[in-house]
């Protein structure tokens, strides 16, 4: 197995470069941050910006140098006269927003944000969807089954901003009947709150509640799916129904035999889940107002930072071929007919 | 809308009646309603002592250091304006008034050639920390606006016109003389901003600002990374802070200013988007915002909200439609003036601004609002706006301009005429603008495509002129004397549209020398006038702006004429004390 993960962290590399090429290449090709940000200083300051001040924007962040320079500093940082860029150096490139941003600092915390909301959901999504398909499959086509069904596909079929949105207007209605402040819409803490670990856990979770659940139900329907599918599968197997006519009771059948299998799908499905669900947090944030990493992606993007968006696009990128990779193991180890050479 | 109709009534009815001496006991407190009559002193009262006020901002900064242009935006400003040294503010009424907490008196002109401008600072005028503002700080903000290497190394200055003509700061007591170089003038030389930070912090963070200019690039940059906590020149003090995120003040009890400040806290924390802003004021998670924005939903839900007081009026930036005198086609003035003739704007208002505005109202000059005492309407007469298309029509075919079976224009070359109009796409004003200018341009012959821009676009769209017509907006406030140089003179590199009028650049350049701000506001008009004869620039409307507060606030109200907007007087911010 050991061979087979380094195989693919090598074969992940040639992939994760190709990606930034072309990324790195639409992200240039489509903005000037420069031009827009002396626009918007002139818009601001009713005067002209002075040309050495453009010069010297120009120079920071490298748009003096052409693409394929850029694109070279970005990674490896040779040739760097500033000492801000270098990929390979740890260096993640300047910010459109000044020396204050250090791109790295802003994607570490802000992935903690993201993270927070992403794990509790994904999670939460995990263990509603087994529970949910597990149910439906048991009781397939009863009024049960049915139901979860419709609420399973009413899911899916609703788009995560709209979900998010509803949810939202639903706490603030709650808050209003019972009023209380129990379920915060806006942020991820308390304004400047400061305190321990759990200190700021409990501060956290009235803000965490509603988009969990937003980000939740948009994961969980298409995994209910593959349980319910997975479990009927595994039910009308072979060894299950061996097991029953040997007398074993139908719960312990359930438990021992069916389930444990009918798990593999979901559970090599989960950390693609997971990197799938930083991506719809990208909605949700901006929803609720989350600092994570999601809405600092829309940002650079709107702001054409073009090395903030690079720091996201890597990140992302390795967060899914990890959670690709991750997912390939998890099938040899919960499933014994599977061996890597 | 409706509300802001009863109100005029009401405010009517209740003139009347205190006119004849009857109701006297009746009278209602103060609020935002009575925005439109008395601007500068509406929701008015008197305070309690304590309590917290909570202000949604809703965009963020980066960086602390305003005079860098990596840090410098609107909300930054707006983020510092409890402590920042800012020489005064304009009221919503656009009288300046002087930063009471550092001037003992007005700006004085002691000299005209070179010009010298001397401050008199206020006994008493200090950081915070127990230093005295002093000559230091005067010629440390000098520094780092001065675009010279000489005495910033690597500084970049968001806007350098003043400081790099500056020719010497000199101090004597409480007194400080500014004195410029001779090719600087300006009439608006008494609202120059004059400080930023302290010098002294500047050296106790170890940098020799005054003898070496790295240093002081260097002392910009920690002013940039690092939060303004343990000094400040104004009402309150930073206690907390986070870039982009929020600022926590409390009262600052070294403060100068005659003003009391009544508050124990005042937070501003970053919330961006309306939907989010008013669904906080609903759940009174926030007491208050003057977003940059206003949509007909918005308002519907803030007529629903108990407990908060709204306005909408029209705001500091306003919107107009551009023409590129550089394109194949409008270079001819004749075709621009037929283009801009045939654009409806009473009818882009109808279904825009006055969506939202009800008074929304045309704007016709491109310098000076409509209620400026300096307003002149240099429009109307000239049909510019109109939506007239026979009027249109009948210059064009003067000009020799046809039109072919299909109705379509052609040129006295027999070339059709079709243009391109950019816009940029998140504004929904701008998208519906442009929608209705193709359909008047439409029924004029022209075949106008419709190409929006993304935001982050805007800038390099202008500048490298990729445009035939183009909608966007300009902040305003009420100066004037940069404005119409940055609008109109051929070097200016936002006269994004090429206008190149050898006359207009005169009458530019008299207004850059001229120290008298009545004759500035003259040649103002007159370059006002030219441009409008120029066919360059369309006025649409200056943009609607909300303000919404909780009904507990007093003194709370919005100021189109401040880059602060409502933030400009938070020295008398309180909470109610009935």
């Amino acid at each position: 197995m050991v061979v087979f993960i380094i195989r693919r962290v090598l074969v992940m590399i040639p992939v994760l470069i190709g990606a930034t090429i072309l990324s790195f290449l639409l992200v240039d090709l489509t903005n000037d941050p420069v031009q827009q940000q002396v626009f918007e200083i002139q818009q601001s300051t009713g005067e002209p910006v002075p040309q050495s001040t453009v010069d010297a924007l120009e120079a920071n962040l490298y748009y003096d140098r052409s693409i394929p320079e850029r694109y070279w500093l970005w990674l490896t940082g040779i040739g760097d006269t500033n000492g801000d860029i270098g990929l390979l150096q740890g260096k993640w490139g300047p910010s459109i927003e000044g020396s204050a941003t250090d791109i790295g600092q802003e994607i570490t915390d802000r992935f903690a944000v993201t993270l927070r909301l992403v794990l509790f959901a994904t999670i939460a999504s995990i263990g509603l969807a087994i529970l949910t398909g597990v149910i439906s499959a048991v009781k397939q086509y009863s009024k049960l089954d049915y139901t979860l069904t419709f609420i399973g596909f009413l899911a899916l079929a609703m788009p995560i901003f709209w979900l998010a949105s509803l949810l939202k207007e639903a706490a603030v209605q709650t808050n209003d009947a019972l009023g209380t402040n129990l379920f915060k819409t806006y942020g991820s803490g308390t304004t400047g709150f400061k305190g321990n670990g759990w200190e700021l856990f409990v501060d956290a979770l009235p803000y965490l509640i509603v988009p969990t659940i937003a980000l939740m139900l948009g994961g969980y329907a298409a995994m209910s799916r593959y349980q319910r599918a997975s479990m009927l599968e595994v039910m009308n197997s072979d060894y299950v129904r061996l097991a029953r006519a040997k007398g074993v009771r139908n719960r312990t059948v359930m438990r021992r035999h069916a389930l444990r299998t009918a798990l593999i799908p979901v559970a090599t499905f989960a950390p693609l889940g997971l990197a799938t669900a930083m991506g719809g947090a990208i909605v949700t944030e901006s929803i609720f107002g989350w600092r994570g990493l999601g809405a600092y992606s829309l940002k650079a993007i709107q702001d054409g930072d073009s090395f903030a968006v690079m720091a996201y696009l890597l990140i992302s990128g390795v967060v899914v071929l990890t959670g690709i990779l991750v997912s390939d193991l998890l099938y040899g180890v919960l499933d014994p007919r599977i061996r890597y050479e | 809308m409706e509300r802001h109709h009863k109100a005029a009534v009401t405010i009517a009815a209740c003139t009347a009646l205190a006119l004849t001496g009857c109701g006297a006991g009746d009278q209602r407190p103060s609020d935002l309603e009575d925005c439109e009559f008395e601007p500068a002193t509406c929701n008015s009262g008197e305070r309690a002592d304590g309590g917290e006020i909570t202000w949604a901002l809703d965009g963020s900064w980066t960086g602390w250091n305003p005079t860098m242009a990596s840090d410098n935006n609107a909300y930054l400003s707006s983020a510092l304006t409890g402590m920042w040294p800012a020489t005064g503010q304009f009221d919503p009424e656009g009288e300046y008034v002087l930063n009471e907490g550092l001037f003992a008196s007005e700006p004085r002109l002691t000299s005209e050639s070179p010009m010298t401008v001397e401050y008199t600072l206020k006994d008493g005028a200090n950081w915070g920390d127990g230093h005295e503002v002093g000559v230091d700080d005067f010629i440390y903000h000098w520094y780092s606006i001065s675009a010279d290497d000489d005495r910033c190394a690597g500084c970049t200055p968001a806007s350098a016109d003043r400081g790099s003509a500056v020719e010497s700061i000199t101090g004597s007591g409480r007194t400080v003389t500014v004195t410029y170089d001779d090719t600087y003038s300006s009439a608006e030389w008494q609202y120059a901003e004059v400080l930023s930070f302290p010098a002294h912090i500047a050296e106790d963070q170890g940098f020799d600002w005054k003898n070496d200019p790295r240093d002081m690039a260097d002392s910009q940059t920690w002013f940039s990374e690092n939060a303004p906590i343990g000094w400040s020149a104004g009402p309150y003090t930073v206690t907390d802070a986070e870039a982009g995120q929020y600022v926590v003040y409390e009262p600052n009890p070294d403060w100068a200013g005659e003003t009391e400040v009544t508050l124990d806290k005042l937070i501003f924390q970053v919330m961006e988007g309306l939907d989010a802003i008013v669904t906080e004021m609903r759940q009174g998670t926030i007491d208050g915002a003057s977003p940059v924005s206003v949509d007909v939903d918005t308002i519907t839900r803030l007529e629903d909200t108990d407990d908060v007081d709204y306005r909408v009026a029209a705001g500091p930036s306003w919107e107009h439609i551009d023409l590129n005198t550089r394109g194949d086609l409008l270079s001819d003035p004749v075709l621009r003036s037929a283009v801009l003739i045939a654009i409806d704007v009473e009818d882009i208002i109808s279904r825009t601004a006055s969506l939202v505005q009800f008074d929304a109202e045309r704007r016709l000059n491109h310098l000076f609002r409509n209620d400026s005492p300096n307003f002149t309407d240099h429009l109307s007469a000239t049909g510019q706006g109109s939506g007239d298309i026979e009027l249109a029509a009948g210059i064009l075919e003067d000009a020799g301009y046809t039109w072919d079976d299909g109705g379509r224009l052609l040129t006295p070359d027999g070339e059709e005429v079709a243009l391109d109009y950019r816009y940029t796409e998140s504004k929904s004003i701008r998208k519906t603008t442009a929608q209705l200018a193709q359909a008047n341009l439409t029924d004029l012959g022209i075949d106008v495509t419709l190409d929006p821009i993304a935001d982050a676009d805007l800038g390099s769209v202008l500048f490298g002129g990729e445009f035939d017509i183009v909608n966007f907006g300009w902040s305003t406030d009420p100066t004037f004397v940069d404005g119409a140089s940055q609008y109109w003179d051929s070097e200016s590199s936002s006269n994004f549209g090429g206008l190149d009028d050898p006359e207009l650049d005169a009458v530019l350049d008299e207004l850059g020398d001229t120290l008298d701000r009545a004759r500035a506001a003259e040649l103002a008009n007159q370059a006002v006038e030219m441009a409008v004869d120029d066919a360059y620039v369309l006025p649409i409307v200056d943009s609607p702006v909300a303000i919404m507060v909780s009904d507990r606030l007093v003194n709370v109200r919005d100021n189109w004429a401040s880059q602060q907007r409502a933030m400009y007087n938070v020295a008398e911010w309180g909470v109610s004390e009935s």
